[in-house]
């Protein structure tokens, strides 16, 4: 098994000197550079007091946080990852959360950065020119503080938590390890390889864009963010052969038209993750691309980048399809997925919620609050958590996903909980009341706040998108705001999310009330 | 696709967005994703209503995808096609 604790940096250096590990537009990164820097940043990480406390990468992705990461790696600190397109209220409850010893950012971000960061983490900038690093604030910390994440950390994570902040997700180095064994054997690169670098270093994906291509001796090429939407230029002209991304990116691609036979010849592996992959756009996939085999991955954050896999059959047959979606399949040998269903509900017994455990999966959050029945132990010991998944296991033993135990959403991939989008306009306008949803049909699509107000004028769209934007990443502000003059509501009375979404796509006008309810 | 002069592509494409974002000002060279409501999905299904629309379709494998995402770039793009349809 793989040691990632002083292991990537090995290889890095066991790798051709002169093959790019990094391509970023027309900058080039050599594995030789890479290590230099790698080498050149742990140097300076080293004068940071700050025992084991983690490093924030406070960067774009490209060879600069790439070296960052295997830095923190080589010194068994945790790394956790921060966007500089995140509003500084999210910046700083993340930085409170983890206190670390060191911020490293580029010369690219610096910029943006300026007025977000506190003063009280030493700061370091890596130049455009990589390998020319300077402190912008003392490696000395203006205050000692101490962080509560060890140094068998490798990573943390922050997804949308329903308690209206960030919930961080501490992945182990030996959960790190346990997954890459599988992925380096099963998704690995080559030397000649050209894998993607798709996943904002946020999204918990980018630990295999970055960590695969790199062990494997591959080159890793980041895609500019505004391709990302349309990705089909990029895969052709940079030749991509290895291509991972969120099925929104195909789907888009889909219904644009461009999935036509044959336009992907260079690609030989293809890793779908986040979210439902649904067959259409996966057949039209491999049409596009048929020298590729293609792999639907899935696994929450929790259970460290992916758990579980299906290989879609060349041949095109889609046998295990069930409602229209490709099969999450098994997980990954040594882990564990059950099936867990109230006894009482007289549901099917092969349906249920998805728990998994195994040395994938986390044993908790970084802080305890978070979902504290999120996870359950097991008589022998071990930890369960529960995804919140409803799936479904066939015949053949594959799950398939089918929906959600409660409110959680998926936009492009990241989840989002309602419950904080709601809070952020609840706390702008405490007279406003919301439920959010997802409109698949209809003329609005995406994230739909529905708000009822109590009196007086209420908000604009544009006043409640702009004070969710104050506080929530750009995935998290709803497309739409709709104003209704009640809830629909249950037999309990309670708000029907169910109904609120049916009116919303169902384009009922706004002001039509459907049910005599009050707001619960 | 009809004749159509580049103010006319201007205009047609201006009506489509402005039937599906919030009332706010458009910027004809600014990006559609930054400054309006319309998020991946909305620029998506923007692109289909044009195609539709103009009864042409919108090479995403070529064409730099950046210049999708503003009223200039997509009225350059499509006067572009009107030409080459036209000559």
């Amino acid at each position: 098994m793989l040691v990632i604790a002083d292991a990537l940096i090995n290889v890095l250096a066991r790798h051709s000197p002169s093959d790019t590990a990094v391509e970023t537009g027309e900058q080039q990164t050599s594995y030789e550079q890479l290590l230099d820097l790698t080498l050149a940043i742990r140097e300076q990480i080293t004068r940071c007091p700050a025992g084991s406390a983690p490093v924030v990468v406070a960067d774009d992705p490209g060879a600069g946080a790439c070296a960052t990461i295997a830095a923190a790696q080589t010194l068994g600190r945790a790394y956790v990852p921060l966007s500089a397109n995140h509003p500084a209220t999210r910046i700083r409850q993340i930085l409170d959360a983890v206190e670390p010893a060191v911020i490293v950012q580029s010369d690219r971000t610096a910029a943006r950065m300026a007025d977000v960061l506190p003063a009280r983490y030493p700061l370091l900038t890596i130049s455009q020119q990589l390998g020319n690093l300077s402190w912008a604030r003392s490696p000395e910390p203006a205050e000692s503080c101490v962080s509560q994440i060890g140094s068998d950390i490798a990573y943390v994570m922050f997804t949308s938590g329903t308690t209206g902040r960030p919930k961080g997700v501490p992945v182990k180095a030996k959960s790190l390890t346990a997954y890459l064994d599988v992925a380096t054997k099963r998704f690995g690169v080559r030397p000649g390889d050209r894998a993607s670098h798709f996943f904002e270093l946020t999204f918990d994906l980018s630990v295999h864009d970055i960590f695969v291509t790199l062990l494997g001796g591959g080159t890793l090429v980041v895609i500019p963010a505004e391709q990302r939407l349309l990705p089909g230029r990029f895969i052709r002209e940079k030749e991509i052969s290895h291509w991972f991304s969120v099925p929104s990116a195909a789907d888009s691609l889909h219904r644009v038209g461009a999935l036509r036979p044959g336009v992907f010849p260079h690609l030989r592996q293809t890793l779908f993750c986040g979210e439902p992959l649904r067959w259409p756009v996966a057949e039209a996939w491999q049409a596009a691309a048929p020298h590729s085999r293609i792999v639907n991955l899935y696994g929450p954050t929790e259970a460290t980048i992916a758990i579980s896999e299906y290989v879609l059959p060349r041949d095109g047959s889609r046998s295990n399809g069930l409602y229209g979606i490709v099969p999450i399949g098994q997980v990954f040998e040594g882990q564990r997925g059950g099936v867990f269903s109230e006894p009482d509900a007289g549901a099917q017994p092969n349906r249920g919620e998805l728990w998994l455990s195994g040395s994938q999966v986390i044993s908790g959050y970084l802080d305890p609050r978070d979902g504290p029945k999120a996870f359950a132990a097991d008589p022998d010991g071990s930890t369960w958590y529960r995804t919140g998944d409803v799936v479904e296991r066939d015949g053949d033993g594959l799950f398939h996903f089918v929906g959600r135990v409660d409110h959680q959403l998926k936009i492009s991939g990241y989840r989002v909980e309602p419950a904080e989008i709601e809070d952020a306009i609840h706390r702008a306008f405490p007279d406003c009341r919301s439920v959010v949803v997802r409109c698949d049909r209809g003329k609005r699509l995406g994230l739909v706040a529905a708000i009822v107000r109590a009196g007086g004028d209420g908000p604009a769209a544009s006043d409640i998108r702009e004070a969710c934007a104050t506080s929530l990443p750009a995935y998290m502000i709803p497309a739409h705001v709709v104003e209704l003059v009640s809830w629909p509501v249950n037999a309990n009375g309670k708000i029907d999310r169910a109904a609120v979404r049916r009116q919303l796509e169902d384009e009922i006008a706004a002001d039509v009330v459907a049910g005599q309810g009050a707001v619960s | 696709m009809n004749e159509r002069s580049e103010p006319e592509i201007r205009n047609a494409i201006r009506r489509i967005v402005g039937e599906r974002v919030d009332d706010v000002p458009l910027d004809d060279s600014a990006s559609l994703l930054a400054t309006t409501n319309l998020d991946s999905l909305g620029i998506i299904t923007l692109l289909v209503a044009i195609e539709e629309q103009f009864n042409v379709d919108i090479d995403v494998l070529t064409i730099d995808p950046e210049s999708l995402l503003s009223i200039s770039g997509l009225t350059r793009h499509l006067s572009a096609l009107a030409e080459s349809n036209g000559g």
